[in-house]
């Protein structure tokens, strides 16, 4: 089934573009309705993945950002304390770092904010990314670069020492 | 010098790992079955209003064009005798209007003719010097037998004995009273 084939990479890259759950879901359904209204219009001159992202894409680049924390907050509880015990210290840990970078990749303008998106949580290549974002394989190099150099700059907290044990 | 190089061993393993696939939440699909049944819904209404609206163009150019085709104009009465527009009023619309036997000068009847619609209704014409009075008399609400009349933009209604009147006539009030504050036929 399309939905179940593509539920988590069309939610994750929602989640990682935008940082919120709440518009994460926003995006994942806008993006799903599209796509059974528009299947009848894919003609295969490209690969269905490619058209599929480029949908997402689109509608992260084109959501406004929402402020609804409230119920993602309310969930991240329950969810914490239906876990064991010993697993939840690891967890917020995790979660701690995982909010710095999204964060960090928050902050990013749009255009930097989705090829870094693409790059890290669907792992496309420069080439997927630009036929994705219908733009020059060039572009994506810049963009990414450019995201690059303000990530290091803000994560270098983050940054793991030879022999360390961060990152 | 000496120009430290970007450290690329830990920038990309960091945000593979924090920038991560997750899984997504299990009411996603309830939501998106939701928001499909909702706007199939919608569309479904809009359709029975874009519908109803086309035939009710459709039903109007019907029940115009095909009578003005056909050179038919509504019924009606050209008549200054009051007893017999009377009882043309009453044998068009079947209603009875009583109208006055005199009209104050310088007010004439001129005659009637019936109003196509739901309602029965009769436009009593009037003229007054140079200037025409046109009296609408339509059968009034079942709960309104009696209403005091008021003016609002230009035109005076009142109810009375279950019928409804209503003078458009903003230049010469006092003349649009006359019309029923006189001499009755009957």
């Amino acid at each position: 089934m399309l939905f179940e084939a593509h539920r988590d990479k069309v939610y994750s890259i929602g989640l990682r573009y935008s940082g919120d759950a709440a518009v994460a879901m926003d995006i994942a359904q806008d993006v799903f309705l599209k796509l059974f209204a528009c299947i009848k219009d894919f003609r295969g001159q490209s690969r269905f993945e490619s058209w599929l992202y480029r949908m997402v894409a689109n509608r992260c680049l084109d959501h406004q950002r929402q402020r609804r924390r409230l119920m993602p907050l309310v969930e991240d509880l329950l969810d914490g304390i239906r876990r064991r015990p010993e697993s939840v210290l690891d967890d917020l840990l995790r979660a701690e770092l995982e909010r710095d970078v999204q964060n960090v990749v928050g902050s990013l303008p749009p255009e930097q904010r989705i090829v870094v998106v693409l790059r890290y949580t669907e792992g496309l290549s420069y080439d997927e990314i630009a036929e994705a974002l219908n733009c020059s394989r060039g572009t994506v190099g810049s963009r990414l670069n450019r995201a690059h150099a303000v990530l290091e700059r803000r994560l270098s907290h983050l940054r793991v020492e030879r022999g360390g044990n961060r990152a | 010098m000496h120009k430290p190089e970007p450290d690329e061993h830990w920038l990309d393993p960091l945000l593979t790992r924090y920038l991560g696939r997750v899984q997504s939440p299990q009411g996603l699909w309830t939501r998106i079955e939701a928001a499909r049944h909702e706007r199939r819904n919608r569309s479904a209404g809009q359709m029975a209003w874009t519908l109803a609206a086309a035939l009710m163009v459709v039903g109007s150019l019907w029940g115009v064009y095909p009578r003005a085709g056909r050179g038919v104009a509504y019924a009606s009465c050209n008549s200054g005798d009051p007893v017999l527009v009377r009882a043309w009023i009453e044998s068009a619309v079947g209603f009875d209007v009583p109208l006055p036997g005199a009209l104050p000068a310088p007010v004439r009847l001129s005659g009637a003719r019936e109003v196509p619609g739901a309602n029965p209704a009769v436009l009593i014409s009037y003229r007054s010097a140079d200037r025409d009075i046109a009296l609408l008399v339509s059968k009034a609400e079942q709960s309104v037998a009696h209403e005091r009349g008021h003016r609002f933009n230009g035109k005076t209604s009142w109810t009375l004995r279950g019928q409804r009147y209503s003078v458009a006539n903003p230049d010469d009030f006092r003349a649009a009273c006359g019309l029923c504050h006189a001499d009755r036929t009957s």
